[in-house]
């Protein structure tokens, strides 16, 4: 949401500026997006147009026929004063032809009159060549005096008498004002009289007092019309100029308020994208996550979250290319990865949705140095969407949201959930298990450990001395691996058959050196870190048990592991000893679809110093027995046996000549067939000499360690060492060792160890 | 808990560092663990911390003679302490770059420190049970010590 608000935002506010985002390679298309951004941009001002056209159109329809009108008002007026001002001008000449009869007849001075004559004439002439519109006088009203007139038929109507009347006006008084000089003469005789010209000047001007009467009304009248027709075209023009001129004032009204408008709503949009803006910095300075547009060429934009600087810990970021922001940060693999990825985003013709359910970026591990030679590494998130713009892809929006605490605790969580499950595990397996029995393990299997560490410690060079170490450890391992497997302790089982795996690998190789040994102290450290881990699960639920548990009480499930070695008596140790060896053997028999029961006698006489090599012995003794002698229940009933084999333990104290351990089951017996081909396989022995061997000679072989007739190993059998470990037991106690066979019928190991007052005295000694 | 490939990538660094500065390669011992105390060390030590996906330290310690045959293995006259010192650090810079090399950004390795034997007992995180990788060259051993969670 957040996002497509500021797509918006960033939008608008970038406007036509994202003119320089559209792909190389379209040039075509160019020209065309081009003229379609000159028309957006136009159609962006339209609001300012559409009011210039507005004034334009008012000024045309209402201002310039105003403009004429007011002119056409004027000249009317014009010529209206000038009607009205020379109408006068025929009374005028009537009282100055009077003025002039009168001085004539008293012989007075005559050129007063004459001039008044004379000025009215050029008056009257200066009018009719005026309302002629005569081209040649120079003015506005000369160019347009004569249009009111000309224009309505009733006033050139009234011109035509007007100019008639004058012209005949002024034939009449042209011979008076022809006249110059003075009109009297004076002599003794007759005192003044008239003279010639005086005469004649009062007949002409007689006749001009006629016409004067008769024409000078006529055009007084006209003239009066011609006042009379521009006035009424004066008053229509006025009230249409008016009505024009409100007409104006309603338009002007309507442009105003249609710009107060436009100017509103500018100022309205303007603000909004000022909160818009607004908002769009709040969100970029606020968010947490990155956000920054991608352009065609991989660039940044110049607009993006303040969280760009403090995710990939530069400024600035806007104008950086995709590779320079991840470069310093991400390994190589996944820089080109993600620019592939970004590559995908660009075309067109993949769906966005399945590209982006492939994002490659959706949980990347970055690295900042820290300054101080260390490194920071955190996770980022990256998500991109397409951005298009007049429905083509113009940018990425790329998302980035720091995972780090998330990813930190899935990884919590999975190896908790590892380590719970593991611990279930042992947990399970340690609750089948006679506390005492896992006590002693425990115990056991750390000294075991302990000692093949110590073998590894041992300063070592020579290949001989080297393989010798490979030799013990496995005895070591064989043991602690005997042991969980009785006791049911599969983890433990698991990484001691790991442990021996490697330690054949080893034996298997032409040459061994030191650092060889490493994948065994690694493995080592982990049976550690199992055990210890083994031992504190138990102990954690030792101690509310054992709190509850009564004296004596060694039910399964019951963890006293804490109990002193020293305080375990015989019969306890004998029952916790029983019940491993049963339990190995149900093991060991059920995993191979076989049935075995176990029958012990005497080992609660088994004494303190023989009773882990005894427990080792027979561990040993019963996987191999069930694993090679007891058979499957239909091979059983078929020689005519129970399904159920049966395995002997059987230890007694036989005084000075020692203890006596006899471990007899009544399977198939020994294959001295299997033996010699076993042999064989092994190079221990040539075909000939194999074949030529007996018994007693062949039977020494399955001491002899990698010695094995199992052509496969297991966690039980097949390495060759489960007998080599008891010979080597023996051979320890100072012992001895020995194998008899019915085929068929059963297999009997018999271990003698010296009395233990011997033992003593051979050490004192 | 350790991991062959990561103390192998460490070895390896040391190695590399014999085969190429002093022209001789070095005998790698049988590795052990150290179960209790503290790991036997030598007159100079080079650690180097390790941070990010795996936490702990790695050490090389020398014997104040096998560094100086060293030095004067690589023709330098001066085989002063500073300049045994020095070289321990090397040693520890060749092993760190080759880690880098090999983990990338997934192993946080800082700028080895130097520590004299003097100082006392190398005090290295107790949870841990570092492994300890001989190295044999010439008649001198130091020790490769690998203590990683």
């Amino acid at each position: 949401m957040i996002a497509s608000e500021w797509l918006y935002v960033m939008d608008d506010r970038n406007g036509n500026s994202n003119s320089g985002l559209h792909r190389v390679g379209q040039v075509p298309g160019a020209e065309i997006s081009a003229m379609k951004k000159l028309l957006n941009r136009l159609l962006a001002f339209r609001g300012p147009m559409l009011i210039g056209i507005a004034l334009t159109g008012f000024a045309f329809a209402v201002l310039l026929p105003g403009f004429q009108l007011a002119g056409r008002l004027d000249d009317t007026t014009a010529a209206l004063r000038l009607v009205s001002e020379q109408r006068r001008q025929a009374d005028v000449v009537a009282a100055a032809l009077g003025a002039l009869r009168d001085r004539l007849d008293s012989f007075g001075y005559v050129d007063e009159p004459l001039n008044e004559v004379r000025n009215s004439m050029a008056e009257l002439d200066s009018l009719e060549r005026t309302l002629n519109a005569a081209t040649d006088l120079g003015g506005r009203f000369a160019v347009s005096a004569s249009r009111p007139i000309r224009s309505s038929p009733e006033l050139a109507a009234d011109l035509v008498t007007f100019q008639a009347t004058w012209q005949r006006l002024r034939l009449g008084l042209v011979p008076v004002v022809a006249f110059q000089g003075v009109p009297y003469a004076d002599s003794e005789a007759s005192g003044v009289q008239l003279n010639e010209g005086g005469r004649l000047l009062v007949q002409e001007s007689r006749k001009a007092i006629v016409v004067a009467r008769r024409d000078g009304a006529q055009m007084s009248a006209a003239l009066g019309q011609i006042a009379a027709a521009l006035e009424a075209q004066s008053t229509q023009l006025s009230a249409f100029l008016r009505l024009l001129m409100l007409v104006a004032f309603g338009g002007t009204l309507a442009v105003g308020a249609s710009l107060t408008y436009y100017a509103l709503a500018r100022r309205r949009q303007a603000l909004l994208l000022a909160e818009a803006r607004l908002q769009t910095e709040g969100i970029l300075q606020t968010v947490k996550e990155g956000l920054f547009l991608l352009d065609s060429k991989g660039h940044i934009g110049a607009a993006h979250s303040a969280s760009m600087r403090r995710l990939f810990k530069r400024d600035p970021v806007a104008g950086l290319s995709l590779q320079e922001l991840l470069a310093p940060i991400v390994p190589d693999r996944t820089l080109r990865t993600a620019l592939r990825f970004v590559e995908i985003l660009w075309s067109e013709r993949t769906k966005e949705n399945l590209v982006r359910s492939i994002n490659p970026l959706q949980e990347v591990e970055v690295s900042f140095e820290t300054g101080s030679g260390g490194q920071e590494t955190r996770w980022l998130e990256f998500d991109f969407h397409r951005v298009r713009n007049d429905g083509k892809l113009s940018n990425l929006l790329v998302s980035v949201n720091d995972v780090t605490p998330r990813v930190r605790l899935g990884r919590e969580l999975a190896e908790l959930r590892e380590k719970a499950q593991s611990q279930v595990d042992t947990l399970l397996g340690v609750l089948q298990v006679n506390p005492e029995q896992l006590r002693s393990f425990l115990a056991d299997a750390d000294t075991a450990m302990r000692m093949i560490n110590a073998m590894l410690r041992e300063p070592a060079k020579e290949e001989a001395s080297l393989r010798g170490k490979l030799e013990a450890i496995f005895r070591q391992m064989h043991g602690i691996k005997g042991e969980a497997s009785a006791l049911g302790l599969t983890t433990v089982q698991s990484r001691a058959h790991e442990f021996e795996d490697a330690l054949k690998a080893l034996r298997e190789q032409s040459s061994v050196s030191g650092g060889d040994f490493l994948t065994l102290a690694v493995r080592l450290d982990d049976l550690f870190s199992h055990l210890e881990s083994l031992g504190d699960l138990v102990e954690r639920f030792a101690q509310p048990v054992q709190a509850a548990a009564a004296p004596g009480d060694t039910g399964r499930g019951l963890f006293i592991v804490g109990a002193p070695r020293a305080v375990v008596d015989p019969g306890r140790a004998a029952s916790g000893l029983i019940d491993t060896l049963d339990q190995l053997l149900q093991r060991v028999a059920g995993d191979r679809g076989k049935s075995a029961r176990l029958v012990t006698n005497g080992l609660e006489v088994v004494p303190e110093p023989y009773r882990r090599a005894v427990k080792d012995i027979a561990v040993q003794a019963i996987r191999n027995s069930v694993v090679h002698g007891i058979e499957i229940p239909e091979l059983r009933r078929i020689g005519g046996k129970a399904a159920a084999g049966t395995l002997t333990v059987q230890f007694c104290d036989e005084g000075a000549a020692g203890y006596r351990l006899i471990i007899e089951d009544d399977g198939a017996g020994l294959s001295l067939r299997r033996i010699r081909e076993a042999a064989v396989e092994r190079g221990i022995l040539c075909a000939e000499d194999a074949a030529r061997l007996d018994s007693k000679q062949l039977l020494p072989l399955l001491f002899r360690a990698g010695f094995s007739t199992h052509a496969v190993a297991d966690e039980d059998a097949g390495r060759g060492v489960g007998m080599s470990l008891v010979a080597e037991i023996v051979k320890d106690l100072n012992g001895r060792l020995g194998i008899s066979s019915g085929e068929g019928r059963y297999t009997r190991l018999s271990v003698v160890l010296p009395s233990l007052q011997r033992v003593q005295s051979v050490a004192v000694a | 808990m350790l991991k062959e490939t990561e103390v192998r990538t460490f070895l390896d660094g040391a190695v590399h560092y014999f085969e190429v500065s002093a022209r001789q390669p070095v005998a790698v011992g049988v590795p052990y663990l150290v179960t209790t105390g503290a790991p036997p060390v030598n007159d100079f030590t080079g650690v180097i911390a390790v941070s990010g996906k795996r936490k702990g330290v790695i050490c090389f310690t020398a014997p104040r003679s096998m560094l100086m045959v060293l030095l004067m293995r690589m023709n330098e006259s001066d085989t002063s302490e500073e300049n045994m010192r020095d070289l321990v650090g090397e040693v520890a810079n060749t092993i760190s770059g080759n880690a880098r090399r090999d983990f990338g950004r997934d192993f946080c390795i800082s700028v080895p420190s130097i520590v004299a034997s003097s100082a006392g007992p190398l005090s290295l995180p107790t949870e841990m049970r570092p492994v300890v990788i001989p190295l044999n060259w010439r008649t001198h051993s130091a020790r490769l010590i690998v203590c990683l969670s």
